[in-house]
């Protein structure tokens, strides 16, 4: 070989190392801001996670597990670099006429809370061919045939219309929209006395309370399990029509260790004057070491929203009051398994980290919960109170499954929806998801797929062909720009 | 057959190292894509393959 061969054969070489290292580099840096990672369920990707947990999901016709029998399941995407906006993209069958599915990024881990965008929602493909409907873009507005040019002559042309002169709040439910509806008690009167006498809750939780010429008043009683390690601050957020209006952020109690030790009691107290009238929103968003042993106050209306975890601290025949159609418990505890009375129906609680559920049948009334002892964690699509007069729901009934639209007495529905596409026997969803919310950890984001009536009993199943992700972000060009400006 | 081998052992070598580093950067960056136990047995090969015929070749002179 001579000399020449050997630099050419050299040259070859490198020039070899180096575009394999730029297209490992280009893959890394994403310089236009734009990726697309595709699961077709025949081989494993590094990038697109398996379908999990395994005993949710099953083999069907791939070479990896793509038949989700029970809800939910989850995936992960791993990412080299940051995106703000990922637009997921499904091939799917629902041969079991499934209800409802739903797709999200999680968006806070100590909540545990995945932001839900819509998949399928087969009442508003349903109605949808037998209301009148008016579409505008993801946007649509089903109305009642009946209704039309009924209610003082509320005939909507558009949904700007709907949005400026809308009808009255209990006739209206809405599914992945955002609409603020004036919430007006008729007959309400503040009271004088204490009325409120909360149990003690554990973790996160989130509370309705109605005002009308009051003040917010509100004693809260916290204090730290430290049972987990790393540091246990809490925030305390009041919203109002959505919007966030005052924020208090508690520091830990300065022992971060794990050694079980509680902590002593602080009294936090919430208050502020000249709030105009309407339902507010209360989040205390803390993570399982805080309790709140008690929360005192003297207003009449205040009802938890979806969930509430009862602290097993040995009380007794707790009464609950809810809206919702199906209920959920669940206990961690042994000494807290019970037969948990809703109406005249009991729910047996004889297993623990197992979740019971009932359908209550409620539509716009509510059920009375006669627990033995605390120690639950409850949920539902509704609200829970400590009094039947404390009930107070302003959220606008949700369109999904749960919701009969007859019993209700629903004949608007708005929704920010897109029918999946039809390709014979397989469904085509697209569902835009915005990254920049979402939590992301060792450079992964993690989804959801929930499909609420998808049960492991029921033996239904969900196939899956396809799981595409587009990814768009800021460009490198872009970046650059922005160092300079 | 001994310079291609020698050739190939730097270049192989060094994919190894760069890759290995990638790697520790951006995890699976380069793993979804290639083996990078492959560059490592081409390495070791034609490691091997430069030792077997430095060897022939003293035994050859002599």
């Amino acid at each position: 070989m001579t000399i020449n061969k050997i630099i050419k054969f050299r040259i070859i070489l490198f020039l070899l190392l180096f575009m394999s290292v730029c297209f490992f580099f280009h893959k890394a840096i994403v310089p236009s801001g734009k990726i697309v990672y595709v699961n077709n369920f025949e081989k494993e990707n590094y990038f697109l996670g398996k379908l999990s947990p395994g005993e949710r999901v099953a083999m069907g016709d791939k070479k990896i597990e793509n038949i989700i029998i029970a809800n939910p399941v989850y995936f992960n995407l791993y990412t080299p670099r940051a995106f703000d906006k990922a637009v997921l993209k499904y091939r799917y069958k629902n041969i079991c006429k499934i209800p409802l599915i739903e797709t999200g990024a999680l968006v806070d881990k100590n909540a545990w809370r995945y932001d839900l965008k819509p998949v399928e929602n087969r009442l508003i493909d349903q109605l949808s061919l037998v209301w009148n409907e008016i579409r505008e873009g993801d946007e649509i507005l089903l109305v009642r045939p009946e209704t039309l040019g009924g209610e003082a002559g509320t005939s909507y042309s558009n949904i700007k219309d709907f949005i400026s002169n809308p009808p009255s709040f209990n006739q209206v439910a809405a599914y992945n929209y955002n609409l603020n509806l004036n919430y007006f008690l008729e007959d309400y009167h503040p009271s004088e006395f204490a009325t409120q006498d909360i149990p003690a809750l554990r973790g996160a939780y989130q509370f309705f309370v109605y005002l009308k010429n009051e003040n917010l008043d509100l004693n809260f009683i916290f204090y730290d399990l430290n049972k987990n390690k790393d540091s246990d601050d809490f925030d305390i957020r009041l919203y109002f029509n959505n919007e966030l209006i005052d924020f208090k952020h508690i520091e830990d109690d300065g022992n971060i260790s794990d050694n079980g030790e509680f902590s002593r009691e602080n009294n936090f107290h919430v208050y502020l004057a000249n709030l105009p009238e309407g339902a507010y929103k209360i989040e205390v968003k803390a993570n399982n070491d805080i309790i709140t042993k008690t929360i005192k106050s003297a207003h009449k209306k205040m009802a938890f929203i979806h969930k509430l975890e009862l602290f097993n601290s040995g009380n007794q025949d707790i009464k609950l009051y809810t809206d919702s159609n199906l209920i959920q418990a669940t206990t961690i505890f042994p000494e807290s398994l019970q037969t948990v009375k809703i109406n005249e129906n009991n729910l047996d609680i004889n297993e623990t980290y197992k979740q019971f559920e009932i359908s209550t049948g409620n539509q716009g009334t509510s059920s009375e919960i006669l627990l033995q002892k605390d120690g639950l964690i409850l949920s539902g699509d509704g609200v829970f109170a400590f009094n039947p007069f404390s009930l107070i729901n302003p959220k606008i009934k949700k369109a999904d499954y749960n919701l009969d639209v007859n019993k209700a007495g629903i004949n608007y529905i708005i929704a920010k929806y897109k029918t999946p596409q039809k390709i014979g026997e397989w469904s085509m969803a697209e569902v835009e998801i915005d990254l920049a919310q979402a939590y992301r950890e060792n450079n992964k984001n993690s989804f959801i797929i929930s499909a609420p009536a998808l049960k492991q009993k029921d033996k239904k199943k969900l196939y899956f062909d396809l799981i595409e992700i587009e990814l768009n972000g800021r460009s490198l060009r872009d970046k650059i720009n922005n160092l300079w400006n | 057959m001994r310079i291609i081998a020698k050739e190939l052992f730097y270049v192989s070598g060094l994919a190894f190292l760069i890759y290995f580093v990638m790697e520790i950067f951006w995890p699976g960056i380069v793993l979804s894509y290639v083996n990078i136990n492959w560059v490592l047995i081409l390495w070791l090969i034609t490691a091997i393959l430069i030792i077997l015929l430095k060897s022939n070749k003293k035994n050859g002179n002599k």
